[in-house]
């Protein structure tokens, strides 16, 4: 088997273990059980691939809050039932860093929406340096 | 301090802060100078990239789910899993009068210790061309001060006039003398891949000849990742092409060529490109050809600048048909080539008149020294035709012995010592005089003597007559007439000046 074959099977296998954004344990078992049945030198190649997918669709249907200070619940909900008028959102995730000073930062799947204190205050340093000469 | 206060706090009350949107990734892979990156989904080709910490990269490799790029600055501090900004911009380099003089690195950014640089404004690295319309052929002169060149192989403001030969035969110090030899242009030394050393012997050399005053040195040493070494090039033109689209004229020097591919193929391989001939890879001969087609004369409707461009190569045993040399040398317009054999035989510049060539630069050579190297041309010519009977003088008749005699002497006048440029009047005069006979009688040893003492001479008695030359740019009948009553006193005097 090609390369190429081998990345369009496992990715039809990864596709097919996603099932409106929640991921179907059963497929996934049975996903690896096909994956296994391959040479052995195929199938450690294909299998890390498949664990790579999965990771990636995974990805885009999860959002990430990070934050200075805990979130209630509800403003979490808010949130995500705002975001979710555009991306589905099947999994939420809430870390804490004190590091970003105030605000929030949202990522979901490679999109990041910072509102946080400190990246506003990289905005205003970028602008100032922007101003005046290298 | 107080203005200064005030004026970053009225920036920052006109300050609309907004939530910034981001595409980000993750380095998954990092290694010399390259990361292989997962997400980055919205990246563009050739994007700059944020990897936290200051360090920035470039994207080159656009995959399905990864993202190849190359890093400026020490990679040692990107780990495994870190994040990846996308910034919307495409890598840009300061520009403007604020360079002139300084030495900078492939980012612009000031090595010298000077401080830092008062930028006009900013270029990307990466531009198309100049296009068709823009352009003008090539019709002014860039005088190198070197005989042989100025008038064999004349190079034009806006021309591409390749520098090829072995080490050590004296390619630098070709371009270095041009360099020196500039008034009106301002001129950029592209260092790549060079030892530190040696770039800080050129940039004292610079210095010391008063030539810095009008020349940027942007300098990727050896020791630079070999990403810094790709990028160098691409800055320095950027640099150029502010002057050129000011409409004045600059002059870029890239010291060397088969450096630079060898940096684009380590980088290449190290992104999984697949490679070619020599192990490059496919698109090497985009890289320079994109790169010295940015060189151009542009007409008066654009400003009428232009921009020199002076690549170097170095070939290896004399082979000027390898993969980088036949690709720089298809690119350009004509070249200048060096040749060991005759750097050892004492003929400096060594230049080798038979390969060299120069496309375009007769268009935009002066009247005067077309009227002089014509006839230099075919001596020239006849004196390698005859060259391998020159051993059996004896036997020749007087005819072939007298050509083979004064080939040796234009030989020997075309010599010239490194850094010491002449002017464009002084060479006229010397050649012409060379290539009407006035020294067939002199000693070859003593044609070197013979020429300095003439010219000063000249510059003693007949000040007015070189002036003539340079500003008129020819020689009518009247300063023929001058200056053969001129030359045929000098031979007259020639042995009391010997005496004294």
């Amino acid at each position: 088997m090609t390369k190429k074959q081998m990345q369009k099977i496992v990715k039809k296998l990864a596709d097919a273990s996603f099932s409106g954004g929640r991921i179907i344990e059963s497929q996934v078992i049975r996903s690896i059980k096909v994956l296994k049945s391959l040479p052995q030198y195929e199938a450690i190649s294909a299998l890390g691939e498949y664990l790579n997918s999965i990771k990636r669709i995974e990805r885009q249907f999860t959002m990430v809050v990070e934050t200075s200070i805990p979130l209630a619940v509800v403003t979490v909900n808010k949130m995500r039932k705002i975001v979710e008028k555009k991306n589905k959102i099947t999994k939420v995730l809430v870390n804490i860093n004190p590091e970003i000073l105030g605000g929030f930062k949202l990522k979901i799947g490679d999109e990041i929406w910072d509102e946080s204190i400190l990246g506003k205050i990289n905005q205003v340093k970028e602008v100032i340096s922007s101003g005046r000469s290298n | 301090m107080a203005d200064l206060i005030s004026q970053i706090e009225k920036e920052i009350a006109g300050l609309k802060l907004k939530a910034s949107r981001q595409n980000v990734g993750v380095v998954t892979e990092i290694g010399d100078g390259v990361a292989r990156i997962e997400g980055l989904s919205d990246v563009q080709y050739s994007e700059l990239l944020d990897f936290g910490s200051g360090v920035r990269g470039l994207a080159l490799n656009l995959e399905q789910f990864s993202v190849g790029a190359v890093i400026f600055g020490d990679f040692t501090k990107i780990k495994q899993g870190a994040e990846v900004k996308t910034t919307g911009q495409i890598l840009q380099v300061p520009v403007g009068e604020g360079l002139i003089g300084r030495v900078v690195d492939g980012l612009g950014n000031p090595i010298d210790g000077k401080g830092s640089i008062k930028a006009s404004s900013h270029y990307p690295v990466e531009k198309i061309a100049p296009g068709v319309i823009t352009r003008q052929s090539v019709n002014t002169p860039l005088q190198t001060g070197i005989k042989a060149i100025d008038a064999l192989i004349p190079i034009g403001r806006g021309q591409r006039e390749l520098i090829i030969g072995d080490r050590n035969t004296g390619k630098t110090t070709v371009a270095v003398d041009t360099i020196v030899n500039q008034k009106d242009v301002i001129c950029i030394y592209v260092a790549i891949g060079q030892k530190t050393s040696k770039i800080a012997q050129l940039v004292a050399k610079l210095e010391d000849l008063g030539a810095m005053d009008h020349t940027i040195v942007v300098a990727a040493s050896a020791s630079d990742p070999a990403t810094m070494q790709y990028i160098a090039p691409y800055s320095g033109v950027a640099m150029g092409e502010y002057f050129m689209d000011q409409g004045k004229d600059a002059l870029i020097v890239y010291d060397d060529l088969s450096k630079h591919a060898a940096s684009y193929r380590q980088i290449s391989l190290l992104l999984r490109r697949p490679s070619g001939r020599e192990a490059y890879p496919g698109d090497v001969f985009y890289l320079h050809s994109r790169l010295l087609e940015r060189a151009a004369k542009l007409n008066k409707d654009y400003g009428g600048g232009s921009l020199t461009a002076l690549p170097i190569i170095e070939t290896q045993a004399n082979d000027v048909s390898a993969y980088i040399p036949t690709n720089v040398i298809s690119i350009t317009d004509g070249q200048i080539y060096l040749e060991p054999d005759l750097f050892f035989a004492g003929v400096r510049p060594a230049l080798n008149v038979g390969i060299s060539v120069s496309r375009v630069g007769g268009a935009a050579q002066t009247k005067a020294m077309k009227q002089v190297s014509g006839r230099l041309k075919l001596d020239l010519a006849q004196f390698r035709d005859l060259q391998a009977f020159a051993q059996f003088s004896s036997d020749l008749d007087p005819e072939t012995k007298k050509q083979i005699e004064r080939g040796r002497r234009i030989t020997e006048v075309l010599k010239q010592p490194p850094y010491s440029p002449v002017p464009v009047e002084e060479q006229v005069v010397a050649l012409w005089s060379v290539t009407n006979g006035y020294m067939d009688e002199v000693e070859v040893e003593k044609i070197k003597e013979f020429e300095e003492k003439y010219v000063a001479h000249l510059k003693l008695r007949n000040k007015k007559l070189l002036s003539e030359i340079a500003s008129k740019k020819e020689l009518d009948e009247k300063m023929i007439k001058e200056l053969e009553k001129v030359t045929k006193e000098f031979g007259r005097t020639y042995g009391k000046y010997k005496r004294s």
